[in-house]
């Protein structure tokens, strides 16, 4: 169980970071809790079979219990469970069957997007648009992409059947954005290439931005010589100390002398209440410590407000021109696949008026604050989709039911054909859906095998025995785990400098040099790590994990293309011509693990560590007087997989050092619990190492860079390593480019970039495909090179499906999984599913 | 009948010329303690529960001295597994043979346990326990499945394992193998041949995608090594398989290493330099669990000992101060104790875990914790006889005597209470391991990392994965009752053997 | 008595206060949790900080922390679990189901253990005490755990007796949940039911042997009337404060068996509070228990009081 737990967390922990960023919440597409829509004329929309009048009940179980599903704040895809059942989408991804053939596929190995709350697939109108509303700018050379009208059903309702018209989306649009609410996720509705036109101007509306004088490439003092006063520097007093203070609590003017307490100081402290005056005199100014290190042009800088206030929602790029027809103005061009799953997928519906009566106002000394009660519980959510929520008990159990006022009960268009016998069915056979909170696998474990619950995750122990089960399904995931490395120089120096251990035994400092960083990513054999900890997972490589997909046509995973395989030859310099250039071969060979090159890289790292003075041999029997430790930040209490983790990293790494000046002188240290700050403490370099996993939108790869390099919360190192200023180089089409790896990411994903006044822009539908992937497997190299984080474990799971239902597709489909409930077809109804338990004595066989 | 005419002639002396002296004791002279011992020498259940004691204790000091297995000798693979010492194993008498009773094995499964059995010679069933037929819908069609509840010997159901060594490893083992005539290397199997399956290195013959092996025409296996020549790791000059063509690859060439199928269980014995033989099975991080429960004893034993001498002092101390004088100064201790006692244990435990642990150290301030509220009981049961016998007539007897505060309190009261108090201190120790042992479950504080294993973690650990390994939490278990049971029946002794007026009744 | 209730009372009262402020400082010397950023309860947690006073000194936090109380019952934000929502509301959403498992393993385990303690002191020294004896040991050393997982094990999943988990739903008195409520019942009562029979066993067995009963049979009462009207009555004054006491032992060990058969109670809940460093709903939490037990002693003090007046507390000799 604890086990579970320490994974869970860190998924969790990685779900809240990463989540937000893959452009969009994307768990609607792949969980296909969407309806279909077969083509006109088929007229086949007649089930063939009758209705059977028996409940048909989903039981699953859930260990951490949803506590928010506003669609508009949500964090984890925990908390986001219940909008997978109660939402539509405009448009749906279905199973290519009969119905709905794809050319060159068989039938149940593809998808088709059709309308789905739409009535038709959207069109372009971007001449008309860009004629009538010039505010939103879509450039004179436009033709296509930009702006896209979706007609809507006439027959949209809420669950308590008030329509849902185009206006509605508008509304919601504006509350998802809305200034002052500050959601979490609006960043999903104007950031990025998906964004709509000017959202981002309505939702920053006001706010300030600060430009550090590094990104303007000047200094406090040139800045100052050019005629400005202290009064228009401020300090990234969070970036920087890691307080907060007045401005949006992070940035502070100089002249301010307002003392702000630094919670992590202990109060009668030197340093417990700070001011941005005392870091500027102290440590960034002139004339303090910081001068002239680079943080002082870092995190001092200018506060700007680009983003006019009272901004009119008017000119954001959605609007209704009639109760059915809706009208989408994008940033950039948009089409095909990535319309419909990235622009079009956007799924911010809210009942406007229950979300305004859920609304808080917190009246605060420094102003007001907003807070929603909005989806966290029955009466404060409203479905639309095929389900709605009937009971709800906090950490206990949550019930669905059909959803009546739904369209798509009745409107013939929720079939599929049984590739089996060619029939027509029903989609959503489920009429029930029942979730219970369980907090001890064994007792899920138990109450699978009595028929209680329809699936069950299996544990470690459980692999031998079930593994040769026709019950048995495997999902892979697009999580990777890995170990990070801590390169925060500065802070390691100055916690060795104010060390309170024994400099004599212990060495905190060779952990900078890359080549020790190098020999201990080579000293861990990840297949044997997965046989340890992990039995369900694999070793896992690269930064980017196994299920991301360049192509959605083709489902072509990313791992797959030759610039990924060259990456990870490349970084883990395997010699191609060993393998005749065989590039499958090689990628093959890679095990990550490499003694040979462990001892030697060991070797070096201790040479140089001596020359720097890092360590020491006083008694010259060529070992390290000094242990190398790295702390390991715990981020629950020890476990037994924390444990068995810990023995491993120990003795992989010793082992790999055996025979070098390192040998039997390394060590991976847990701290103390210290929670949900390990991700802090890494950040901010005060503790070293850490196991944990990472993820991003499994069908827009090109999407993970950006997110994590051009945002300073969502990146593990971007304090000790900037993306902003290093620099790659990348060969694009035979021509070398230089770019920051933020400019990069950004590139990628649509933003126009000028290099030696040649303007560049790789974003989609700018760039050739392969351009993208090879910018893309550049990125990947690049950064693994730095060996800050180490890939370690690809993430995937395994578990018993009940022998009451099945899915009508067994393989798994990258972009529609085995279809989600949609497709799940079931063996027996309730009534028989019990008698057929009882008759097997309460206990099945699987 | 009266005496009254008793003539005086019938009088004698009994001596005239010797002086009348007492006699010397011919028996020797008992002290209190001793007086005990021989009054705890005849309860019997007690002097049982003596010697059981003592013998855990024993078990705590001398198992994990003299056990093959350290503490720190855990295997990654053997994982609550179950007992197995191989000698018993082989005489089929169904103890210590490794087996846990596997549900749900379907064909496909019976015949990958053959495979394991076919490539190692070492076959992972045992028995066949039961046999079922089930009719079931399976994807909207009837069907009879076949499954059978399979008693698996573990450390053999591990068979094959896919290892990467570095070149010299991979030279050393094949020495070893040379020397000893065990096989740890076992042909490479390329995942191409048999349907791309990765994952699986207990697969060596032609299978489907699933994993289900694909027989021959007499139901045989089809072997899959690989005779790949060019993707050799290393050269091989070691055993092969006695149907080895001579052609067949033992290692395949990864980046910087080897990469071969390996017998795990002929691995161990290469690395261990003998085979897996584990009492009462392995727990959740591999550890030997007969040494384990001895480890973990030890700390909880010592730990247990230490707190209640702690709480013993002080509670006495305290109780007797409160319950001798009484009023105010009754009325302002037992405030105190009021406050102390009225923290709920697990805030205690928590909040000194935050604050103190990085300072003392999870034992110091788990101890803290115990301290801080434990001797509470004590001090209110020294209380409590305190003023059962304060008022009694010895006591005043011994006041008018002129007898001092403090002699009154620890010469003539506290010995009557001597008794109770003892029986509560034996009490207190089972108390604090299972405290120790919730503490542990709850994960509030771990103590692993200082003592290597407690009682309370290897229970928690069982518990995890109590469905398949009933023995990870069965033996802890089993040894922490009987440590309690006899504690307290020990206690109970000794109260009756100081205290004979009390005997039977306990409190 | 009055006076002597009312005395105890303020007491109490008095000594809640004390230990709310000592846990209090404790709990907000830690450093305070990390907020995500970018979401809008953030600043509402970061606005109710500073009006709590995070930067002033640590009396003034309490006094903020009680008048907050006070005034409005605001007993904070939670800052980890329940993200932003008022601590109290999902506390007392919580409180129910812990109160109804606790009151029913309460409800049973009394006369069971106060049954079974009796049996064994009448047949003292005889096979059936030694047995009930050596069981009351082994359930009071075998953590809850352990047969709460061997309970569930045995009747919810081998003999199907009961569900595994707690019913859904606030129909605490419906047969239904009554059934569903017997598992976590069973695994609270085996220790409460233990340490009951001990209990009364210990105390019955030193009455029966006391000159009084030697009395009442002399007077020609049957040793049942005798046990009855005099023993029985006698060792009440430790049973019935036992009562209490258990009360809260219980409810400690209800931290594990809640999770375990799902009860949504504030057990789960002071738990994650705890590993999860909610700090205002551990230190409501806190409070909870801690009142609880001094309610409890409070009870076990007065009724000390009424039915053994040589004992009452604080009295001189």
């Amino acid at each position: 169980m604890k086990k579970t737990l320490a994974l869970l967390l860190a998924v969790v922990m990685v779900l809240s970071v990463l989540a937000g960023c893959g452009p969009q919440g994307n768990t609607e597409t792949t969980s296909g809790t969407q309806g279909t829509n077969p083509p006109e004329g088929t007229g086949s929309s007649e089930s063939t079979t009758p209705e059977d009048p028996g409940t048909y009940t989903y039981n699953t179980s859930i260990s951490i219990f949803p506590s928010n599903w506003n669609p508009h704040t949500y964090t984890t895809t925990d908390d986001g469970m219940p909008l997978d059942y109660t939402r539509s989408a405009l448009y749906s991804f279905i199973f290519n069957d009969a119905d709905h053939p794809v050319e060159g596929k068989d039938p149940y190995t593809g998808y088709v997007i059709v309308p789905e709350m739409a009535a038709e697939m959207a069109v372009d109108v971007t001449e008309e648009v860009k004629a009538s509303h010039p505010q939103f700018n879509i450039p004179e050379s436009a033709t296509s992409g930009y702006a896209w009208k979706v007609v809507l059903r006439d027959d949209l309702k809420w669950e308590d059947g008030t329509p849902i018209t185009a206006q509605t989306f508008v509304d919601s649009l504006e509350r998802v954005l809305r200034p002052e609410l500050l959601n979490y996720r609006a960043y999903d509705n104007y950031s990025g290439q998906y964004a709509v036109v000017n959202a981002m101007n309505y939702a920053l509306s006001g706010q300030g931005v600060f430009t550090s004088f590094a990104s303007m490439g000047t200094t406090y003092e040139d800045y100052i010589a050019e005629g400005h006063t202290d009064d228009e520097v401020y300090v990234d007093m969070n970036g920087f100390w890691g307080v907060t203070a007045a401005d949006k609590h992070t940035y502070a003017k100089i002249t301010d002398d307002n003392m702000v307490r630094d919670p992590a100081v202990p109060e009668g402290e030197n340093e417990d209440y700070v001011s941005a005056k005392y870091l500027f005199d102290n440590y960034l100014g002139p004339n303090g410590d910081y001068a002239g290190s680079g943080y002082d042009t870092k995190y001092l800088g200018i506060l700007e407000f680009p983003y006019e206030a009272g901004y009119s929602f008017d000119n954001v790029g959605l609007y209704a021109e009639s109760d059915t027809e809706l009208v989408y103005v994008y940033g950039a061009a948009l089409d095909g696949f990535y319309l419909y799953y990235g622009g079009l997928s956007n799924n911010f519906l809210v009942k406007p008026d229950l979300y305004d009566s859920c609304l808080q106002e917190v009246e605060t000394p420094a102003g007001t604050v907003w807070s929603s009660t909005y989806g966290t519980s029955i009466d404060t959510y409203s479905s639309y989709g095929p389900y709605k929520i009937s009971a709800f008990q906090t950490d206990k159990n949550m019930h669905f039911v059909k959803n009546e006022n739904w369209y798509g009960w009745t409107d013939g268009n929720h079939v599929f054909v049984d590739p089996e016998d060619g029939q027509t069915y029903n989609m959503y056979q489920t009429t029930d859906i029942d979730f219970q909170y369980v907090k001890e696998p064994a007792t899920a474990k138990q109450m699978f095998l009595a028929g209680q619950l329809m699936t069950y995750g299996l544990q470690a122990e459980d692999y031998d025995q079930y593994r040769n089960s026709e019950y048995y399904y495997v999902t892979p995931s697009e999580t990777v785990f890995g170990m990070i490395f801590n390169g925060y120089e500065s802070v390691i120096s100055s916690r060795e400098n104010s060390a309170d251990f024994d400099k004599t035994t212990t060495d905190l400092q060779t952990q900078m040099l890359q080549s020790f960083r190098r020999a201990c990513a080579v000293s861990i054999d990840r297949d044997l790590f997965c046989a340890t900890v992990r039995p369900a997972y694999s070793a896992g490589y690269g930064f980017l994990g196994q299920t991301f997909i360049v192509d959605p046509d083709t489902c072509e995973y990313y791992r797959d293309t030759d610039a990924a395989k060259m990456a990870l030859i490349d970084f883990y310099s395997v010699n191609l011509d060993d393998y005749n250039g065989d590039l499958d071969a090689a990628v093959g060979s890679i095990t990550g693990y490499d003694p040979e090159t462990a001892a030697e890289l060991f070797q070096q790292a201790y040479e140089e560590a001596l020359a720097a003075g890092y360590v020491t041999d006083e008694d010259g029997d060529g070992k390290s007087d000094q242990t190398v430790t790295m702390i390991y930040a715990m981020g629950s209490d020890m476990s037994t997989f924390m444990e068995k983790t810990l023995k491993f990293l120990n003795d992989s790494l010793n082992a790999g050092a055996a025979g070098t000046g390192f040998e039997g002188k390394i060590l991976i240290d847990p701290s103390a619990n210290v929670g949900n700050d390990w991700e802090k403490n890494i950040k901010n370099g005060t503790m070293d190492t850490e196991l944990c996993g990472w993820s991003g939108s499994p069908l827009d790869p090109y999407s993970v860079p950006q997110s994590c390099w051009t945002s300073d919360t969502l990146s593990y190192w971007n304090k000790w390593w900037d993306p902003k200023t290093n620099e790659l180089t990348i060969n694009v089409d035979g021509a070398d480019i230089t770019m920051s790896y933020t400019d990069w990411a950004e590139c990628l994903n649509g933003v126009m970039k000028t290099v030696d006044g040649v303007e560049y822009n790789f974003g989609f539908n700018q760039a050739e495909k392969d351009t993208r992937i090879e910018i893309l497997a550049a990125l990947e190299h690049g950064i693994m090179t730095q060996y800050h984080l180490v890939p370690l474990m690809q993430e995937s799971s395994g578990f018993l499906l009940t022998q009451k239902a099945y899915y009508v597709v067994e393989e798994y489909n990258p972009i529609m999984s085995r279809g989600g409930i949609s497709y799940m077809r079931y063996n027996y109804t309730d009534a028989e599913w019990d008698e057929y338990v009882a008759s097997q004595g309460g206990t099945l066989q699987y | 009948m009266t005496y009254e005419h008793i003539p005086a002639e019938k009088f004698a002396f009994v001596q005239e010329d010797k002086k009348l002296r007492d006699k010397a004791l011919e028996t020797k002279a008992r002290g209190f303690f001793a007086d005990a011992m021989i009054r705890f020498r005849k309860n019997k259940s007690s002097v049982i529960a003596s010697y059981i004691l003592l013998f855990l204790v024993l078990y705590a000091i001398f198992v994990p001295m003299f056990s093959q297995y350290k503490i720190t000798d855990t295997d990654s693979m053997y994982v609550n597994f179950p007992a197995f010492v191989p000698s018993v194993a082989d005489k089929g008498w169904g103890i210590l043979d490794g087996a846990r009773v596997m549900d749900s094995q379907n064909e496909s499964a019976m015949l990958f346990w053959k495979g394991i059995a076919t490539e190692t010679g070492k076959d992972p069933v045992i028995a066949k326990v039961n046999t079922y037929a089930t009719e079931v819908k399976y994807r909207g069609k009837m069907v009879t499945r076949y499954t059978y509840d399979l008693a698996v010997n573990m450390y053999y159901a591990m068979g094959i394992l896919y290892r990467n060594f570095n070149y010299a490893e991979f030279q050393r083992i094949q020495d070893w193998q040379n020397e000893t005539g065990i096989q740890v290397i076992y042909p490479y199997v390329e995942p191409d041949d048999i349907s791309g399956i990765a994952d699986r290195p207990n697969i060596w013959y032609k299978c489907d995608a699933s994993g289900a092996a694909i027989l021959d025409e007499n139901g045989d296996f089809i072997p899959a090594y690989s005779t790949y020549q060019e993707k050799a790791g290393a050269e091989y000059n070691s055993i092969r398989l006695p149907n080895d063509p001579g052609n067949w690859v033992y290692s395949t060439a990864k980046a910087g290493s080897v990469q071969c199928r390996v017998s795990y269980y002929n691995y161990y014995i290469y690395r261990n330099g003998h085979e897996p033989s584990y009492l009462m099975g392995t727990n959740a991080m591999g550890m030997d669990l007969f040494s384990a429960i001895g480890v973990g004893a030890r700390f909880s034993i010592l730990f247990a000992i230490f707190v209640s001498a702690i709480n013993l002092t002080i509670g006495a101390f305290y109780g007797a101060v409160q319950g001798y004088y009484g009023g105010m100064v009754d009325m302002t201790l037992d405030r105190i104790s009021d406050i102390l006692s009225g923290v709920p244990f697990v805030v205690v435990t928590t909040l000194f875990q935050l604050h103190l642990a990085q300072k003392v150290g999870v034992v110091g301030s788990f101890l803290f914790a115990f301290v801080l509220t434990g001797w509470i009981g004590m001090a209110a049961l020294t209380r409590k006889q305190f003023y059962r016998f304060k008022g009694q007539e010895f006591v005043m007897a011994a006041r008018t005597l002129g007898a001092s505060d403090f002699r009154l309190m620890f010469k003539h009261i506290f010995p009557n209470a001597i008794g109770t108090i003892i029986t509560s201190c034996a009490l207190v120790i089972p108390g604090v391991i299972s405290s120790e042992t919730s503490m542990t479950y709850l994960g509030i504080v771990n103590l692993s990392s200082f003592a290597g294993t407690t009682i309370g973690t290897l229970l928690s650990q069982g518990n995890a994965a109590a469905t398949t390994a009933p023995h990870a939490m069965l033996w802890p278990s089993v040894f922490l009752g009987l440590l309690m049971i006899c504690f307290n029946l020990f206690g109970n002794g000794l109260r009756d053997a100081f205290n004979p007026t009390t005997r039977g009744v306990d409190d | 008595m009055l006076k002597y209730t009312i005395q105890r009372i303020l007491y109490m009262f008095m000594v809640f206060m004390i230990i709310t402020f000592m846990c209090f400082i404790l709990i907000r010397m830690l450093p305070p949790a990390v907020l995500p950023p970018g979401d809008p309860h953030t600043e509402v947690v970061m606005m109710r900080r500073e009006a709590l006073g995070y930067n002033e000194p640590y009396l003034v936090q309490f006094w903020l922390f009680l008048k907050n109380i006070v005034t409005k019952w605001d007993w904070g934000l939670s800052e980890k679990l329940y993200y932003g929502q008022d601590v109290w509301t999902v506390f007392i959403r919580k409180l129910p189901p812990t109160i109804i498992v606790n009151l029913y393993s309460i409800i049973w385990s009394i006369p069971v253990g106060v049954g079974l303690g009796i049996f064994a002191a009448l047949k003292k020294n005889t096979w059936v005490d030694y047995f009930l004896s050596t069981a009351t040991m082994v359930v009071i050393s075998v953590p809850s755990f352990v047969y709460a997982f061997l309970i569930q094990y045995i009747f919810c999943f081998k003999l199907q007796w009961f569900p595994f988990l707690m019913k859904g739903g606030t129909d605490y008195f419906s047969l239904a949940m009554l059934r569903s409520l017997v598992p976590p019942v069973l695994s609270l009562s085996f220790g409460v039911i233990a340490g009951f029979t001990r209990t009364t066993r210990a105390e019955l067995t030193e009455v029966l042997t006391s000159e009084f009963m030697l009395l009442a049979r002399t007077k020609g009462l049957t040793k049942a009337q005798a046990t009855v009207r005099h023993a029985l009555r006698n060792c009440f004054v430790v049973i019935v404060p036992a009562i209490f006491g258990e009360f809260i032992g219980i409810l400690g060990g209800s931290l594990i068996i809640e999770g375990i058969f799902a009860i949504p109670g504030v057990g789960g809940l002071t738990l994650n509070a705890i590993t999860g460093l909610d700090y205002n709903i551990f230190m409501l939490s806190t409070c909870f228990y801690t009142a609880i037990g001094l309610a409890a002693s409070l009870v076990v003090d007065i009724s000390y009081g009424f039915i053994d007046p040589r004992i009452r507390m604080g009295s001189k000799k």
